[in-house]
């Protein structure tokens, strides 16, 4: 038997939460995570976090969990990777599995914190059990885990959170998104993760489900639907598309069924996604002996599964006799946690916490006054700017405290939008690699006569060098003009910073790029000769054609010029606006198309 | 197939480990799991159920079942979370598996 004050049961953002308060109170805990690797859904987040600076928003998530360790005394901690709890017994005692050495061993513990996050939901749908078909954590874990690309054309279904970052993630990685599927009118998700894939050309079906899965042995198609309110099906509507790999991203549940076990008070509510441990604020269950925090006490994100946890593990201390002051301990993090399910994304979750909590709830608490943070550039503006395109009140403030200038306000509620003080801003742009959402874009209307500069910042490969030809393509992926590569700003966060001209025209619109071909439009085909070499000869006053054959060799090839002769003439014509009908177009030779010189010595003629 | 080159993750270097499915050799890379080398070679089917439907992996961590094969001759081995092990022996499953 294994004997420690605490067990953690999961080892991901609330696990190691709770860890950090019972270590630095002195209590002897141990955490058991089944997976070998600890940080739970955190190992496979490489986008930036949002929430509050002060709380790791703008830090990658596959990073965090180092950073918690950190804060975990480790002198009072163990750590079982590799074993899962399988059971809590009616005395009490908690049986974990060893998966490496399969052997069952049992824990005796004095509080038991759990903190097993959520699994995912599937829906039904003709074929999905298919190979082929994965829910998005599996995709997630097979990439960003193993490396290994779950497959080249993707069909996403479900525009939430996780199917609008999984989507941006296995285009990261190099696979094609064919399209997202939601039965919504609109994204669950944040607009910013909506918009950062919508501009790379990803279509959203809306109002959308799939009907079926097609294939032999795995996915090689889906047929999806347009649906009405009532999610019949119009007929008329229905769509094939091309896939190898179908994500599942419908929506998590919490997964607590170990609790159920101790025969502690659970119940359904809809706003935590599904059965849920009945806690209290400070996350104690209806027993004294356990404690919940993260996605198994309700589906919220990293931030708050971070702070539940810790609440956890001070009530846990709290009990133990191991906290002096437990009011002062519990009020920085409720009151932060607050902060965080203020604004339209975040009130679900308060609102299922706060019936949970039998707390009064005031529907004006649903209603917030939203900020009109567009700004008006003056006509005579000439230093650049930046264009904040962050127009929803979710949990975020990096850009303030990346501004050195002090031109982006947040403030303390960190739901409000940013506001840019132009006159403030000196276009430095240390905003742009910032943001989570990667949601501001530098403009510069002064990089050259009647050319704007655009600058994305740019999270994929290969990136482009400095003065390649690139497409621009508007925020609907749609290409809309030609651009050019100005200049390329690495950046230590991986978030690389690329600045493209477009013509002034099409500023306000293009806010992503495509890689243009590099190369040569080939005139002269036998003798390779490109259209730059013959336009720089027109312009170097070879302007007649018996000159540009006689200086570039043009037509003299062995087509005896039936390729470009035409092309030539007009692009004289184009250059210098002259009539070019008189020309001399030289004199062809025999013999009109190659011969071997053997077929003359054979042949006899002289 | 596996991601060459990454914008944010540095995937490091492996080893490449070779392993037999259905008795043919193939290779893996150390830190593979058994379902992660099977992906990477195209193999997509890992069992067969009772009603002749054919599952791979779904979940990836262990929690759906759905990619547990014969692992030197052990069956129901959830092979999304067992690492790959040089020289293993996988076999896809056939219904509920057996000894035999
Ligand atoms: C694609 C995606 C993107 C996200 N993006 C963001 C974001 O940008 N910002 C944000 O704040 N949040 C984000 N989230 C949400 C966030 O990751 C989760 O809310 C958070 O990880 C929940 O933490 P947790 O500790 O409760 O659960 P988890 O991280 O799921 O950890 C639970 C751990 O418990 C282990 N476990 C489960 N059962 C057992 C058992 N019986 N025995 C032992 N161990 C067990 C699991 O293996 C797991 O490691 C995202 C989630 C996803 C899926
Ligand atoms: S794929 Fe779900 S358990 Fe392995």
């Amino acid at each position: 038997m294994i004997r420690t004050d605490v067990l953690i049961i999961g080892g991901g953002p609330a696990g190691l939460g709770a860890a950090i308060e019972t270590t630095n109170r002195g209590l002897k805990t141990l955490l058991v995570e089944e997976n070998p690797i600890y940080g739970g859904q955190l190992i496979k987040q490489t986008h930036k976090f949002f929430g509050s600076h002060s709380h790791f928003a703008g830090t990658r998530g596959i990073y965090i969990q180092d950073e918690l360790l950190k804060e975990i005394k480790k002198e009072h901690f163990s750590m079982l990777p590799g074993h899962s709890a399988v059971g809590i017994y009616d005395d009490g005692v908690i049986g974990i599995y060893d998966s490496k050495k399969n052997r069952f061993k049992k824990v005796s513990a004095k509080k038991v914190i759990v903190a097993t996050g959520a699994s995912e939901k599937t829906i039904p749908f003709k074929n999905n059990d298919l190979p082929g078909i994965y829910g998005a954590g599996g995709v997630q874990t097979l990439m960003n885990v193993y490396g290994v690309l779950p497959g080249k054309k993707i069909l996403m279904i479900g525009a939430g959170n996780i199917g609008l970052i999984v989507s941006y993630q296995l285009i990261q990685a190099g696979a094609d998104v064919v399209g997202i599927v939601e039965a919504l009118p609109k994204a669950g998700g944040y607009d910013v993760h909506l918009a950062k894939i919508r501009r790379m050309g990803v279509p959203v079906f809306f109002k959308h489900t799939i009907v079926e899965a097609f294939g032999q042995d795995s996915v090689e198609g889906a047929l999806i639907v347009q649906i009405d309110n009532k999610w019949k099906h119009l007929n008329g509507t229905q769509m094939q598309l091309e896939c190898d790999t179908i994500c599942l991203a419908v929506g998590l549940t919490p997964s607590s069924e170990i609790l159920m076990q101790t025969g502690i008070k659970m119940t359904f509510s809809p706003s935590l996604g599904g059965y849920v441990p009945v806690h209290n604020e400070f996350m104690q269950t209806s027993s004294p002996d356990y404690f919940v925090g993260g996605d198994a006490a309700g589906i919220g994100e990293a931030t708050s599964a971070i702070i539940e946890g810790r609440l956890a593990g001070i009530s846990a201390s709290d009990s133990l006799g191991k906290e002096k002051n437990a009011e002062k301990a519990y009020k920085e993090h409720v009151d932060y946690i607050e902060k965080l399910r203020d604004g339209n994304t975040g009130i679900k979750v308060k609102k299922g916490k706060y019936e949970l909590w039998n707390k009064p709830w005031d529907t004006s608490m649903e209603t917030f006054e939203k900020k009109d943070n567009t700004i008006k550039i003056p006509k005579g503006r000439t230093k650049a700017y930046v264009s904040i395109e962050c127009y929803e009140d979710i949990p975020c403030n990096p850009c303030e405290i990346s501004c050195h200038f002090k031109a982006i306000t947040v403030g303390p509620n960190i739901t409000d939008l940013p506001m840019l003080a132009l006159e403030k801003c000196t276009g430095c742009m240390s905003c742009l690699a910032q943001c989570p959402g990667l949601a501001i874009f530098g403009i510069n209307k002064n990089l050259a006569p009647g050319r704007t500069g655009i600058t994305i910042p740019y999270e994929l490969l290969p990136l482009p060098e400095k003065g390649d030809p690139v497409w621009g393509a508007d925020r609907d992926g749609k290409i809309i003009c030609s651009a050019r590569v100005e200049a390329v700003r690495k950046n230590k966060n991986k978030t690389h910073l690329i600045t493209i001209s477009v013509e002034n025209e099409y500023a306000e619109n293009v806010r992503h790029f495509y890689p243009g071909a590099s190369g040569d439009v080939l005139i002269c085909r036998c003798l390779d000769i490109t259209a730059d070499e013959i336009n720089d000869a027109i312009d170097r006053g070879y302007t007649d054609f018996e000159e540009l054959k006689r200086y570039l060799r043009v037509t003299t090839g062995p087509c005896q010029g039936r390729g470009c002769r035409q092309l030539i003439m007009n692009m004289i014509r184009a250059k210098t606006g002259e009539d070019v009908s008189s020309h001399s177009t030289g004199t062809p030779r025999p013999p009109e198309s190659a011969l071997p010189f053997s077929a003359f010595t054979k042949g006899g003629g002289k | 197939m596996r991601i060459a080159k990454h914008p944010i993750l540095d995937f490091k270097k492996q080893k490449r480990i070779p392993f037999y499915y259905n008795g043919e050799k193939i290779f893996g890379m150390t830190g593979d799991t058994i379902a992660s080398a099977l992906h990477d070679n195209g193999i997509m089917v890992y069992r067969v159920t009772d009603k002749s439907r054919k599952r791979g992996f779904f979940c990836a961590i262990g929690k759906c079942s759905s990619c547990m094969m014969k692992v030197d001759g052990i069956p129901n081995i959830k092979t999304c979370v067992t690492e790959l092990k040089a020289g293993m022996h996988i076999e896809c499953q056939k219904g509920k598996g057996s000894y035999k």
